[in-house]
């Protein structure tokens, strides 16, 4: 008997939740992308949120009724983040919820000013998780870009999304970087952050309407622009191509790119894929000085060979590795170059290597760090091998 | 008992009174050999060819012969030439006999009639087997007659240890009730306590094997069957052969194995004519299927209701989509078609066949097409009440099967309460409820709790090893190598 009290009593029990947290799935407005700019003279938060569109096109005549637009995308300003995305519910009938945001993109005003002020709340809101992807708006501001309706890809979110890691893993010169490791690159020591960017090309009041997209070559489109550099929370400038591809070959981020280089002196230039990267950047003290070593093995296929010699010859590939190897150490020395000499700012991680492996020498010089970084010498070891050349043997040049 | 009278008269009249004058009862009064003879019969369970043949003509050639015999009741039962001839002396066996079919013939002055089998066949003869259905391995199924299917299990296994105890059950319809085992491999305390508990019955009748189970059963507050009943002889002797115990009922198709474990449930005697490796990848599809068809609804209800982070945005986009104009909650639109679903199969199961077409176009459009477009359901809980479905049809026992329909129930209520916090609750009582099963002293999710690592072999995945040479060391009490000379016997 007891035991069927006990069952009743725990039925009871969960009736008495209440339906917590209940919602129908047509009852929430699920948002893909917020884009967060401030606004300097009203001292304002500017959320735009853009929401998918969850509604059901009459069947059967989806070519003939009007098309309707895959997202809807509201605006509103605050004095907070959260309160800002409540006051959406004004405009908007449904619920807006967060746990499908894929998209965080950050206006390019608010990333140098006033950062610290926006990552508070959605490190500490419950509903979204942390692990979606951060963008910058290059020279824009966040809410055009969410405005922007994408061609291919329904859900502009996602396509930007897409277009990150794409651009990331078969480019180079973005970074897939989601927002909690974006926080703990500002956060750890001896490291800075950098960040993708965005850009949109053509008139913004052409993008967010969907006849632009119904079209063979929309008028706008957005393009995944060059990393952004940070110091703290600040945004201090951008890294050009060959840099922004230097940085990631640096950080093991890079799997495929092509890279192009010229293999005579007449102009003509020829091809390499690379198809598995690995890089090692290792700081050793000498003298009280930090020395970086970086080891970096490469192997890539030949692809594209518009110079006229026999590739059959052992040497000739050599030579060949020599130059493709010439014009990636180029790169990886510009990036350097540039955060030791041009900015200054320690994103690639020396300052960390430090503190990882020698801490009582990082104690002692951590004030002085922006004195020591611009001057450590490095040494790159880059390693490249040219396993393939194609299913043809000599340049088709040569006939 | 009531000893049977010696005057022939009295037998008649006794039994005119307690039969309230049948008309169905005959008496035929002879003379033979200046002895007054009554050839009683029951006119509907006999057959009246064999009576006429080899009794009344017996009777008619042999009166010629004046011969004077002393003993007319052992002449008769030594020279009528029928296979079995028995001697009754009291009136409830005579009772018995006369309403199974036997032929009674009393003698003027002897205290015992003698009984003759001269049964009418009543059954239907040996088909297929129609709700476990296999494509290899025999066909052949069991009937609704008693010596027929003794015989199917017979015949597979031809060994004297082959032991068959006989009770009858039921005040009015006195049922043979058969306990079938292998001496020698059973474990004789189960034997003494199914045979025991069937003994204690006491019921008006026995319409089919599951009275008795439901009777002598400890497991009357679960909805999951302890025991198999099938309509499949190469399973019962599979099974026997491992230890259990078959009960057979008189008129009734289906024999019910006892003791089971949970996964025996979820298996078919096809598994064993066929490659392990083979099965075992249609045991794991048994296995999701049994998954599916509890948890499905509950799932898609959490889902769409509290955890939409569970699944990725392009598909809760979509399941957004397609619920948009839906007037109902997720629960009631899944209840509804859950409902929709049971009414339509009872009905498939009561339709007599010929208008059954009818109802299967009916059937169709109103849970498919129709309910969508009339914007009732949403598309995706077509598809989830379908996968639901036909994943619980797998399963060939129609008891597991309508037990598994309660869970769902619970589950689904426990989802549309608390979300997948729900179906965790649920998910743990529904573990508690099943391993706190015993059939007959065995627990039911073993050899996987409590652990026994000998059995693992058939259980999800089976082993060869198993199959072939080695029997359920849970079930079968002794002699647990298949194939092994049998030791003797204690």
């Amino acid at each position: 008997m007891n035991k069927k009290y006990f069952v009743l009593l725990i039925a009871l029990i969960l009736c008495t939740t209440g339906c917590w947290n209940y919602k129908e799935l047509n009852e929430i407005a699920i948002i893909g992308a917020i884009g967060i700019d401030y606004d300097d003279e009203k001292e304002l938060f500017d959320i735009s949120v853009q929401i998918l569109n969850a509604k059901k096109t009459s069947s059967g005549s989806s070519s003939g009724s009007e098309q309707q637009s895959p997202v809807t995308v509201y605006q509103s300003k605050a004095k907070t983040i959260h309160e800002a995305l409540r006051n959406i519910v004004l405009e908007s009938p449904k619920k807006l919820y967060l746990g499908h945001l894929e998209i965080l993109v950050f206006g390019e005003g608010f990333a140098k000013k006033h950062l610290e002020d926006g990552v508070d709340f959605f490190l500490r809101d419950l509903e979204s998780r942390k692990v979606f992807n951060i963008v910058l708006a290059k020279e824009d501001k966040a809410s055009n870009i969410i405005k922007i309706l994408t061609p291919l890809e329904g859900m502009p979110a996602h396509s930007i999304l897409q277009s990150i890691l794409s651009a990331s893993k078969n480019k180079g010169i973005a970074t897939d970087i989601t927002y909690d490791e974006f926080l703990s690159q500002i956060y750890a020591n001896g490291t800075e952050a950098v960040i993708p960017t965005i850009i949109i090309d053509g008139k913004v009041s052409d993008g967010t309407d969907s006849k632009d997209t119904s079209t063979t070559a929309p008028k706008t489109k957005l393009r995944i622009g060059t990393l952004g550099i940070f110091e703290d929370f600040k945004l201090k400038g951008y890294l050009d191509q060959d840099e922004s591809i230097g940085y990631n070959l640096l950080q093991n981020n890079l799997d495929y790119s092509i890279f192009s280089f010229p293999c005579d002196d007449k102009k003509n230039y020829a091809a390499v894929e690379m198809n598995s990267a690995k890089s090692k950047v290792s700081l050793s003290i000498k003298d009280d000085k930090p020395k970086a070593d970086i080891k970096i093995s490469i192997e890539a296929n030949l692809t594209e060979y518009n110079c006229k010699s026999n590739l059959s010859d052992e040497k000739v590939i050599e030579e060949i590795s020599k130059k493709a190897a010439k014009n990636i150490k180029g790169k990886i020395d510009k990036v350097i170059k540039a955060s030791q000499e041009k900015y200054n700012i320690d994103f690639i991680g020396f300052g960390e290597q430090v503190y990882l492996n020698n801490y009582s020498y990082w104690k002692k010089h951590k004030n002085e760090w922006k004195n020591i970084f611009p001057n450590i010498e490095y040494k790159i070891n880059l390693d490249l091998k040219l396993p393939k050349k194609g299913s043809i043997i000599n340049s088709a040049k040569e006939g | 008992m009531k000893k049977i009278d010696t005057s022939i008269n009295a037998i008649k009249k006794h039994i005119k009174s307690k039969t309230n004058n049948n008309p169905d009862v005959i008496f035929k009064s002879l003379t033979f050999m200046n002895n007054k003879i009554n050839v009683i019969f029951c006119e509907s369970l006999s057959n009246r060819d064999i009576i006429n043949k080899f009794i009344l003509e017996y009777f008619e050639e042999k009166n010629t012969e004046q011969k004077n015999i002393k003993d007319m009741l052992t002449f008769l039962e030594e020279n009528i030439p029928t296979h079995k001839t028995t001697p009754l002396n009291n009136y409830d066996e005579l009772f018995y006999n006369l309403f199974s079919g036997f032929t009674l013939i009393s003698i003027d002055g002897y205290d015992k009639v003698l009984s003759i089998e001269t049964k009418a066949t009543l059954n239907s003869s040996i088909s297929t087997a129609q709700n476990e259905s296999t494509i290899k391995g025999p066909k052949d199924a069991f009937t609704e007659s008693y010596q027929t299917n003794l015989g199917l299990i017979r015949k597979r296994i031809k060994t004297e240890n082959l032991w068959l105890d006989e009770l009858k059950i039921g005040k009015q319809s006195k049922t043979k009730i058969g306990i079938m085992y292998i001496n020698g491999i059973v474990s004789n305390k189960l034997v003494k306590e199914i045979k025991d508990k069937i003994s204690k019955i006491n019921i008006d009748a026995v319409m089919d094997s599951n009275y008795i189970i439901e009777a002598i059963t400890e497991n009357k507050n679960n909805v999951f069957p302890n025991f198999i009943s099938t309509e499949r002889p190469d399973l019962v002797a599979m099974k026997l052969l491992d230890g259990r115990v078959a009960v057979i009922v008189e008129n009734t198709q289906y024999v019910v194995i006892v003791p089971i474990t949970f996964n025996e449930l979820f298996q078919s005697p096809e598994d064993y004519y066929q490659k392990p490796i083979n099965v075992n990848y249609t045991r794991i599809i048994r296995f999701i299927a049994l998954f599916l068809t509890l948890l499905t609804p509950a799932l898609y209800i959490a889902i769409t209701t509290y955890n939409y982070e569970a699944i990725p945005g392009k598909i809760l986009i979509n399941f957004a989509t397609q619920r948009d104009g839906v007037p109902f909650p997720t629960v009631l639109e899944a209840l509804l078609m859950t409902l929709t679903f049971e009414i339509l199969k009872e009905t498939d199961t009561r339709v007599p066949s010929s208008i059954g077409s009818s109802l299967s176009i009916v059937g169709a459009l109103v849970l498919g097409q129709a309910a969508v477009e009339a914007g009732i359901v949403s598309p995706i809980m077509v598809i989830v009440i379908a996968i639901t479905s036909i994943s619980g049809l797998m399963i060939s026992y129609l008891d597991t099967t309508n037990g598994i329909r309660w869970w769902r129930l619970i589950f689904m209520f426990s989802a549309s309460i608390v979300g997948i916090i729900g179906i965790v609750i649920a998910g743990i009582m529904f573990l508690i409820n099943i391993t706190s099963i015993k059939s007959f002293g065995l627990p039911y999710l073993s050899p996987v709790a409590p652990f026994n690592r000998k059995n693992l072999g058939d259980t999800l995945l089976l082993n060869n090893k198993n199959r072939l040479f080695k029997r359920n060391s849970l079930t079968a009490a002794k002699n647990q190598t298949k194939g092994k000379e049998e030791t003797k016997n204690e």
